[in-house]
């Protein structure tokens, strides 16, 4: 295109300067008294000068042929780039509107992770609910060896009781009793790690669904953000 | 081994104002002569049960606890709140309202911390019983604040906040001052 307007400007310039030139020799011409046919010097200068008129007369012509090709197939040249140029940009306009749409598609199923949640927060309910039987369960141990301690030192007094005869009993009521406290204190070791279980999958559990949480702010962010660019390819 | 992020003084002590705030938007119905502050967990308590909320962010996490128990005062107050009768409040509608207060201030120290990070989530209010609470140090906590709410001469509170930082923490942030109206005539 730049070269082709170069040329054209090139092509008009020369046609100003030709005209100039064959204006001036024509003014040269007609200033000149007229040949005396008997000086032949003056004769054959006209004739040169002559013979240039006509030569550059004929290459204006040539040139102002050339400018009018030129202004004739300019337009075309410009319409056929503007297709060019309107063709590639809807190829583009296309191209991002299908990545948009696949995003659009892939954020949607993105959003169904709220499904996921749901499922953790029914393991969590198992959870908890699992947790809280094996409270049961323990307090109902614990009650359990608070009766065997009371037995084991029952024992204890009747075995003093029956003096000689019930030391050998003693010496097993008394093992009865430790193994009972030992197992009290299980038992509230047991209790307490319950409990901190407990606070750990509560935690663990709500970090995730926080977190599950943060995720659909995010994507729906994005949301938002793919449909203002679809508007914006579509308008 | 590596280093275990730290949290600010001033992002500590502003952890702490966010909790004082959402504690009274949450609890106190946002009455300003409510007593709220940090303070030493009693060494006896009447709680019997907590609710517990978390904010997660990709770099702290953060645990909100408010300890209760389903006495006549503190159902008397949270019926207030809700412009209900105590009578009419089942045990359900009472897990619910004091549920739905532990959201307020958790949903408060969110909202608050939207202004510094990006990206954060709340989780739904679950009910624990009070002796979970010794161990929370054990989740990892940086930041560990126990909270006094007196409400009434005859009703006292208490919360906790727990924070554990992946990243560093440092930002300030001190509540807004209500705004005071102009004192303008006003016309019927």
């Amino acid at each position: 295109m730049e070269l082709f307007l170069s040329f054209a400007g090139g092509a008009a310039a020369c046609a100003l300067v030709s005209g100039w030139w064959i204006r001036r020799l024509q003014r040269q011409l007609a200033s000149q008294p007229a040949a005396p046919a008997q000086d032949p010097e003056l004769l054959a200068a006209h004739h040169q000068l002559q013979a240039q008129v006509d030569l550059l007369q004929h290459e204006l012509q040539q040139a102002n042929q050339q400018i009018e090709q030129e202004q004739q197939r300019l337009p075309m040249e410009l319409q056929s780039l503007e297709y060019n140029a309107q063709a590639k940009t809807q190829t583009l306009v296309d191209g991002a509107l299908t990545h948009t749409n696949a995003l659009s598609a892939s954020l949607a199923e993105l959003q169904g992770i709220s499904k996921t949640f749901e499922r953790w927060h029914a393991d969590m309910s198992q959870l908890v609910a699992h947790n809280k039987g094996m409270h049961e369960k323990n307090d109902e141990f614990a009650r359990i060896v608070s009766q065997m301690i009371i037995v084991a030192l029952n024992a204890s007094i009747e075995a003093a009781r029956a003096g000689t005869t019930g030391q050998g009993f003693a010496v097993v009521a008394n093992e009865m009793r430790t193994l009972s406290v030992r197992a009290e204190t299980l038992s509230k070791h047991y209790r307490d790690n319950l409990y901190q279980n407990d606070l750990i999958a509560t935690t663990v559990f709500q970090d995730m669904q926080a977190g599950g949480k943060m995720v659909i702010n995010a994507t729906t962010g994005l949301e938002i953000t793919n449909r203002k660019v679809q508007a914006a390819l579509q308008a | 081994m590596s280093q275990i992020p730290d949290i600010t003084d001033r992002a500590r002590a502003s952890l702490d104002r966010m909790m004082v705030q959402g504690l009274r938007h949450g609890i106190a119905g946002d009455a300003p002569d409510a007593d709220i502050a940090t303070a030493d967990l009693p060494a006896r308590s009447a709680a019997t049960r907590m609710v517990v909320l978390s904010i997660a962010s990709y770099t702290f996490r953060i645990i909100t606890a408010l300890h209760f128990n389903e006495s006549p005062q503190l159902k008397a107050h949270i019926a207030q709140l809700g412009q209900r009768s105590p009578d009419a409040m089942t045990h359900q509608d009472f897990i619910d309202a004091v549920c739905e207060a532990g959201n307020m201030c958790c949903g408060a120290i969110n909202r608050e911390l939207g202004a510094f990070y990006n990206g954060l989530g709340l989780s739904t209010p679950q009910i624990l019983d009070i002796r979970s609470l010794p161990h929370m140090q054990r989740l990892g906590a940086q930041h560990l604040r126990h909270f006094r709410i007196d409400l009434a001469a005859d009703l006292r509170l208490h919360a906790s906040l727990c924070v554990r930082a992946y990243e560093r923490m440092d930002f300030d942030w001190h509540a807004q001052e209500p705004a005071v109206g102009a004192g303008e005539l006003e016309l019927f």
